[in-house]
């Protein structure tokens, strides 16, 4: 990590960047129905909570925190849905599936840019006197 | 390092490694416990999401004041 990110950024850099390595290695452990939807609930939970300590911290944005209920408000609807499923899944199951991954992935892209803009600045040399 | 990084790098940090435990809890695991993970799943779901909202709300307020 950069010399010049300040420890609580490499702390929630590091944090953000296992979730996302671990979520991408998750897929090759869930077989049932049941264990895609919860992977898939358990990565949204996780971004709903980074994205929360995120604005709290000032990392996100008001504005890009606002934004960030566009995805994150149909992937819930969409797990929620593919719920009602379970536990035989189905083709049903498999679309909505995709579709909450697929806002899940947008709303870790507000995340992600927000950790790199936020790191960038840090990176910046102090201005001379 | 404050008490609110802290926090939330354990917030964060609990969220992922509870979500591990769980998967590899239901790897092999009989209809019933499958049943017990998703309910595991909701009530942590509830908190969060309660937790995300509240926290539009307040972020919604403080862009319309200014």
């Amino acid at each position: 990590m950069h010399l010049f990110m300040t420890p609580r950024l490499k702390i929630l850099t590091l944090i953000a960047a296992t979730a996302l390595a671990i979520l991408a290695f998750l897929p090759g452990c869930a077989a049932t129905p049941t264990e895609k939807w919860a992977q898939a609930q358990i990565a949204l939970n996780t971004v709903e909570n980074a994205l929360v300590d995120l604005n709290a911290s000032g990392v996100v944005s008001d504005k890009d925190f606002r934004e960030s209920r566009k995805y994150v408000y149909p992937a819930r609807a969409a797990l929620d849905s593919a719920a009602a499923q379970l536990p035989e899944g189905g083709g049903t199951f498999t679309a909505l599936l995709a579709d909450a991954k697929a806002a899940i992935a947008e709303a870790q892209r507000i995340e992600s840019e927000a950790l790199a803009a936020r790191a960038k600045t840090a990176a910046r040399p102090p201005p001379a006197k | 390092m404050n008490p609110a990084t802290i926090a939330t790098a354990i917030t964060l940090a609990t969220t992922i490694i509870d979500g591990i435990v769980q998967l590899a809890e239901a790897s092999g695991a009989t209809p019933e416990e499958l049943l017990d993970l998703r309910k595991k799943i909701a009530e942590r779901t509830l908190t969060t999401r309660s937790r995300f909202d509240a926290a539009q709300e307040d972020a919604a307020e403080r862009l319309a004041n200014g």
